[in-house]
């Protein structure tokens, strides 16, 4: 018998009375007993080996003290900044002409089957700037399109169809009251920059959009653009 | 398809019987520690899931009032997640924010397949693991707890209990202490111990949540307290 044999036992023992020692634990938290024949094992290896005995110590009087933690309250008046928030998402909605939607996307669907989108880029433009005139967009003819401000975020889409790219990226921007404005072969999108976190958790849901970010936040951008560029 | 969102009702009074605001009221006063010390937050009270699922309802009818005992309801376990998960007060008001605001824009999707409040922390931990991403990426991992949590928990010791100053000192460090060994481990096993540990939640709920097996939710828990037990068993002799 080797040393590694001979020692083997021993650290099975001590791996064993660890994945023990949670549910040990834990059982009187409404996860079930151990079963009689763990439970009178687990006690007689600890009452056996100081280490393991030691360890199971520590591990009760942690769970123990991080469950008697004071609890952290929200801050006062954080409801009533919610609601508000929510009330203004409400009233800032814009008025949408569902009617004319499906005009826009039958004719994108018609011309997006051949058309893989590539890259989308998020901009941030200044407070007070136009709805759309805001980020000068070149390439229309052709190639990557010329964006003249340095994107603050890159969102890249490598096997999604424009089609498919365009109706996402609608309704993203729809859910957060945004703008989408159809140029050649790029869309602009402008949304609040309280939206911006959530636009990018709705962008990147599904995995199939990578978000990354490309430079910091000026404290006084408000407003977020989205130039989804179609080749 | 761009969906409106409908106008919040001006003349929708809400069926006592089913939601007892009288009683959500003087719950949230009592707001306590644990979820079942939290009024109808516990996803172990039998009679809140149908309560919660009816005010969803409601929600994504557009009723304003339902939204706000939802986040009434749930305000202290929420940003307590986030604070946890994040270790910045302020970063944690915004985060939760945007939790309920999800939820108010999607309270349409929830099928009740799941608790409510499995459903509504899988939000809060979406969006936290993407905040923390996103902060690391500007350089501001999350770290030490930051005074004011500490600061926070010692204005309501000092209002409930009759502490002496050593004793409110001591709680102040230890409260660091836990945070900033909360705030070392990997924010996935960070955000299955504060599941388990300090918002008492089984692992059956933690593994809703996460999306993660049974056994590996078990594994994280294990090699978390491992860590934090290493870390704070001076704190906790």
């Amino acid at each position: 018998m080797t040393a590694l044999d001979a020692l083997t036992p021993l650290f099975s023992a001590h791996a064993r009375a660890e994945r023990l020692m949670d549910a040990r634990l834990d059982a009187d938290r409404g996860e079930g007993p151990l079963s009689p024949e763990d439970e009178a094992w687990l006690e007689s290896h600890l009452a056996s080996c100081p280490r393991c005995r030691g360890a199971f110590e520590d591990r009760s009087r942690l769970v123990q003290g991080l469950l008697r933690e004071p609890p952290l309250m929200a801050p006062e008046g954080f409801a009533d900044r919610v609601l508000a928030r929510a009330q203004q998402e409400v009233t800032q909605r814009p008025a949408v002409a569902l009617h004319e939607e499906p005009r826009h996307w039958g004719q994108w669907l018609m011309a997006g089957a051949a058309v893989a989108a590539t890259v989308l880029f998020v901009a941030l433009a200044g407070p007070g700037r136009g709805p759309t005139g805001a980020v000068e967009v070149g390439g229309a003819g052709g190639g990557a399109p010329v964006v003249r401000e340095a994107a603050d975020f890159e969102v890249r889409a490598p096997s999604v169809g424009a089609a498919e790219v365009r109706a996402r990226v609608v309704r993203i921007a729809d859910a957060h009251s945004g703008t989408v404005t159809a140029h050649d072969r790029v869309l602009v999108v402008r949304i609040p920059r309280a939206e911006l976190v959530g636009v990018l958790q709705d962008l990147s849901r599904g995995g199939e959009l990578a978000v990354t970010r490309k430079s910091t936040l000026a404290p006084e951008q408000e407003t977020v653009v989205l130039e989804v560029a179609l080749e | 398809m761009l969906r409106a969102m409908p106008e919040p009702p001006t003349n929708a009074p809400m069926a006592r019987s089913a939601l007892t605001v009288a009683d959500e009221r003087s719950s949230e006063r009592a707001a306590g520690p644990r979820p079942a010390e939290r009024g109808g937050a516990s996803t172990r009270d039998p009679a809140t899931p149908m309560d919660e699922k009816v005010l969803l309802e409601r929600v994504a009818a557009g009723d304003q009032r339902a939204f706000q005992l939802l986040v009434e309801r749930y305000q202290h376990r929420v940003f307590a997640f986030c604070a946890r998960m994040v270790g910045d007060r302020a970063e944690a008001e915004d985060l939760a924010q945007d939790v309920f605001l999800t939820l108010y824009r999607n309270a349409g999707e929830f099928r009740g397949e799941s608790a409510f409040s499995t459903w509504l922390f899988r939000i809060a931990k979406n969006q936290t693991l993407n905040r923390i991403k996103y902060l690391e990426r500007r350089g501001r991992a999350a770290g030490r707890v930051p005074p004011e949590l500490a600061e926070d928990r010692l204005a309501r010791l000092t209002d409930e209990d009759a502490l002496d100053a050593d004793e409110r000192l001591a709680q102040s460090q230890r409260a660091e202490a836990v945070q900033a060994a909360i705030s070392e481990l990997a924010e996935d096993h960070r955000a299955v111990v504060v599941l388990r540990d300090m918002e008492d939640m089984s692992y059956e709920e933690i593994s809703d949540i996460t999306g993660l097996p049974l056994g590996t939710v078990k594994s994280r828990i294990h090699r978390a307290r491992s860590a934090l037990a290493k870390r704070l068993a001076r704190i906790f002799q």
